[in-house]
């Protein structure tokens, strides 16, 4: 089964090999995904694909003219603010709403008016949603329950699940003794547990504090490699989409703005939202006369000539460069005027332009000190407005 | 318009929907209205009725009963029965006035005890008020007897003769009324006071405010909507009253309540108390609309 | 923020609450004294108990009480379930969700005595121009029904907004049916508010007065009818011991219903 996911991003790879592992789990916890994929039958292609769906409730319109696919195995993410769509569209891919227009198709079957509880989609709910009055055993078996499997096949598969997710210890436990990150657990392993061809993840990390958040997100990476399942995140943290895509899309207003691989939507944003939401970034005003373009600190050359009159550029602060003397393009004089030490690295604001830029923390910058920048063509993207 | 919808998660339309909740609903609703409508009905119908000579009921349609209750009868205006309606407003407003003053202490007390017991001094207030209205208007009167201590205490201060008992009389009236309020009108405050939001009063605790002042700018206007409710779960069942001013009020001090129940007991003149029950009910639903306007919405616990 | 309450307001709470108390526990010491009559400690004894085991009238109120109290109960609750489901768990439009709620809500805030006056005029009003209709335990029992339905209507239904709509849907994503998903998910999780509604129901049952003296007949006397009318012809000591026997089964009820309502399984 290719993977014809993208694998820029190598800064997350990296985050994930060097992560620490689970003491003395990593070896058995991998067995038993092995065991837990061997057992079941062999997902088809299952691609899904997502035409046109509009939804509206009353007067607000949900999604509007929205489309998306996603490729068999992949990790994607749907990022943006809140009242954007996201839940919507998830939801309706899950069967839990009905679209106004348009179609849903996994595995190139029409799938549109197929009621919930026949899809072969689960969901993790944000609240989780577990049974309180069953324990975690009977929480996880609940789908295969439901689909009528033999009791001998719901013990194995469940226990395989359990062990999978590092729930051995828990079966007999009631709902409300669980901590938040075993109860995220138990709902990742209700949904795995049948396995589905989508798995469907609605902000499932709302509920963590920001430690177990970074734990999870990797957690969640390397469960999904090793499962080889599609997996559909819903998100408002980009940071959170960053780590553990393999596509975003970014979504605004009931639209999808813009779709790639992680790389991609950082470092090329198509518009001044998507600079914005997706980190820190200088915004420069622009206009462009005759071939060039022009700002108030000068011409630049953008990655890519834009074909509007008046824009923006925009340009990472990690990107921008100090340099000892002019440099030959994209050279900007400033001032220094302000420096803050974090740490790891120096966060610089220069005037003009209130450019706020990343240096290492050996530079020896202070405020009022005459820098020479540049600010590479590669990094500086022309946006429309 | 039969529109396709997912609901609960189900996939269904909203013609299927709504035949099955109609289905559900159908019995128990048709009960209630029946059951709400036919007595309605039948009060005002009974309102214009007369009683014969005999006994018998005359279903004509006549304002006489009314008329009656206004003080107007054969022999000239009366103000009985109007005296009748003020007191059982004057009883209800007193009742109410005084559960509310006991009130507050006790819904501040129990919020200041530790989360975990809470539930049990809650369980406390309630205890009593599930035991029978009749039971506990009569306990009352046992220890209101002239050989109980209460009595004894009252009789060596001279405030009541030798050997008399503290009921029936008006104070033993209030005791009454107030005792079976007081739940109902602690729990609502209760839970307005549990939600305080205690900075306020702590900051005007700091701008040197007096106690009163306190209580008036930071926390009663607070309480207003647990308030609200504990009026109305007062003053309207006080108004109904007719137990207790019968057993510790004696008689004297003639409420609606009494009024009615003697119309269906001893004097058997159904059309009369069918009137003053409807003047009861208008007067019920005056009381919860003015309530309700100042108080936006009526949470039940 | 914890700070102390002020000494007087701390001493008004439990003085009130002791006062609400005070007469019962009197009652109830009574109902242990010797004597006949109340002012003199006569030392403890069970006689009064023992008297009203053999009074047959005070035996048949008890039954009749009891009788009463279980068949309203059983019909009200099952209404009160169907109406409580049938108004939440559809999508009706909101003004017709909020007209149903306030006829709902009638039952509970009118006066008993208005209530009963009523039910009191439609069964006589029925007998005049129907016939055959008689006031008794069958009347009672209607009446009674009539404002249970909406006090388990409202426990069941503030039950159904507690369990809310993802554990549904939960099921549903999980390949629940519809009778699949009742009978393993809402049925389970209503079960303790269906029961509330009905210990609530049984005890408003029991506790009533008002209703069952407007709408009793001469062979339907409960309880709290006898109570009523043997005070008017004194107060003996035998009605202290049955006093004190409700009282202490009430408490017993509504401690058991509040035990329930608070189970573990809550969330």
């Amino acid at each position: 089964m290719a993977r014809p996911y993208n694998l820029s991003g190598a800064a997350s790879l990296q985050a994930l090999d060097n992560a620490p592992a689970l003491a003395g789990t990593r070896a058995r916890s991998r067995d038993a995904a092995l065991r837990f994929e061997g057992a079941v039958e062999e997902a088809a292609g299952c691609e899904l694909a997502v035409t046109g769906v509009g939804k509206r409730f009353g007067s607000v319109t949900a999604l509007s003219d929205v489309s998306l696919t996603v490729a068999s195995g992949e990790f994607v993410t749907i990022l943006g603010p809140s009242g954007c769509g996201k839940t919507t569209l998830l939801r309706i891919i899950a069967g839990l709403e009905i679209a106004d227009t348009g179609r849903v198709a996994l595995g190139g079957v029409d799938i549109t008016h197929v009621p919930a509880n026949r899809r072969p989609v689960n969901t993790v709910f944000q609240s989780y949603a577990l049974f309180p009055h069953l324990d975690v055993f009977e929480n996880i078996a609940f789908g295969l329950r439901a689909r009528k499997f033999a009791a001998a096949e719901v013990d194995r598969r469940v226990h395989a699940a359990l062990e999978m997710l590092h729930l051995d210890e828990l079966p007999q436990r009631r709902t409300f003794q669980l901590s938040g990150g075993q109860k995220q657990r138990v709902a990742l392993a209700r949904a795995l547990v049948n396995q589905p061809d989508v798995l469907l993840l609605d902000e499932p990390m709302s509920a963590l504090d920001a430690k177990l958040r970074a734990e999870v997100q990797l957690e969640l990476r390397r469960l999904q490699r090793r499962l080889g399942k599609t997996f559909v995140l819903v998100t408002h943290d980009q940071n959170e989409a960053m780590t553990v895509s393999d596509r975003i899309f970014v979504m605004r207003d009931a639209r999808i703005v813009q779709s790639g691989p992680p790389s991609e939507v950082y470092d090329r944003p198509v518009n001044r939202f998507v600079a914005e939401f997706l980190g820190t970034t200088n915004l420069i005003p622009a206009w462009r006369n005759n071939g060039s373009v022009h700002t108030d600190m000068g011409t630049l050359a953008p990655r890519a000539h834009p074909s509007w009159e008046r824009g923006a550029l925009c340009i990472r602060p990690e990107r921008i460069l100090v340099r000892a003397a002019k440099p030959e393009t994209n050279g900007v004089c400033a001032i220094v005027s302000e420096v803050i030490y974090r740490g790891d690295h120096l966060d610089v604001f220069v005037q003009p332009g209130s450019l706020h830029l990343r240096s290492s923390p050996s530079a020896s910058l202070k405020p009022g000190q005459k820098v020479w920048l540049e600010l590479p063509s590669r990094h500086l993207e022309a946006l429309g407005e | 318009m039969n529109r396709l919808l997912v609901w609960y998660g189900e996939l269904a339309t909203t013609r299927k929907l709504t035949a099955r909740g109609l289905a559900l609903l159908a019995v128990p609703l048709l009960w209630i209205v029946v059951l709400l409508v036919a007595p309605l009905g039948a009060m005002v119908a009974w309102s214009a009725a007369t009683r014969g000579a005999a006994g018998d009921i005359e279903w004509t349609f006549t304002l006489d009963n009314f008329a009656r209750l206004a003080g107007f009868d054969a022999y000239g205006w009366t103000r009985a029965y109007l005296t009748i309606l003020g007191s059982t407003v004057l009883v209800s407003a007193v009742t109410t006035l005084a559960s509310i003053a006991l009130a507050y202490p006790l819904a501040f007390f129990i919020a200041r005890r530790p989360p975990g017991r809470r539930y049990l001094w809650l369980a406390l207030i309630i205890i009593p008020f599930c035991t029978n209205l009749v039971i506990r208007t009569y306990a009352w009167m046992l220890l209101l007897g002239n050989q109980m201590l209460p009595a004894r205490i009252a009789q060596a201060l001279h405030l009541i003769e030798p050997s008399a008992a503290l009921f029936p009389s008006t104070f033993a009236l209030y005791i009454g009324m107030v005792s079976n309020s007081l739940p109902f009108a602690v729990l609502p405050l209760y839970t307005n006071v549990e939600k305080l939001d205690w900075a306020l009063v702590e900051a005007s605790r700091d701008l040197y405010a007096g106690s009163a002042r306190v209580f008036f700018h930071a926390i009663f206007p607070q309480t207003m909507p647990g308030l609200v409710t504990a009026v109305i779960l007062t003053f309207i069942p006080a108004l109904g009253a007719f137990v207790i001013p019968d057993l510790l009020g004696g008689g004297k001090t003639w409420m609606l309540g009494n009024l009615i129940q003697h119309q269906f007991g001893v004097s058997r003149d159904f059309p009369f108390g069918a009137a003053v029950s409807l003047v009861l009910t208008f007067l019920t639903m005056v009381g919860l609309l003015v309530l309700r306007r100042s108080g936006d919405e009526v949470t039940f616990l | 923020m914890k700070r102390r309450l002020n000494p007087v307001l701390s001493t008004v709470a439990i003085g009130t609450l002791l006062f609400l108390y005070l007469p019962l526990l009197a009652v109830a010491a009574m109902s242990l004294n010797a004597a006949r009559f109340g002012g003199v400690w006569k030392g403890l004894s069970f006689r009064w108990y023992a008297q009203l085991a053999g009074n047959d009238v005070v035996l048949a109120a008890a039954g009749n009480t009891l009788l009463l109290a279980a068949v309203s109960t059983a019909v009200s609750t099952v209404l009160g379930t169907l109406l409580a489901i049938g108004l939440d768990r559809f999508p009706w439009p909101r003004w017709l969700r909020r007209m149903v709620d306030a006829v709902v809500y009638v039952p509970v805030v009118t006066p008993d005595i208005v209530f009963a006056v009523g039910m009191l005029l439609a069964f006589e009003a029925a007998r005049q121009f129907l016939g055959g209709l008689r006031l008794g335990m069958g009347t009672m029992i209607v009446a009674h029904v009539t404002f249970q339905i909406s006090f388990v209507a409202l426990v069941v239904g503030s039950r159904l907004a507690t369990i809310g709509r993802s554990v549904e849907e939960a099921a549903r994503d999980l390949y629940a049916g519809t009778w699949h998903a009742l009978r393993k998910v809402t049925f389970p999780l209503l079960a303790p508010g269906i029961v509330a509604g009905a210990m609530l129901a049984f005890t408003l049952s029991l506790d009533d007065f008002v209703i069952s003296f407007f709408t009793s007949g001469p062979s339907s006397v409960t309880l709290p009818l006898y109570i009523y009318g043997s005070l008017r012809r004194g107060i003996t000591p035998e009605i202290h011991a049955l006093s004190t026997i409700v009282f202490i089964v009430t408490v017993a009820l509504v401690l058991l219903l509040q035990l329930l309502s608070r189970s573990p399984k809550e969330d």
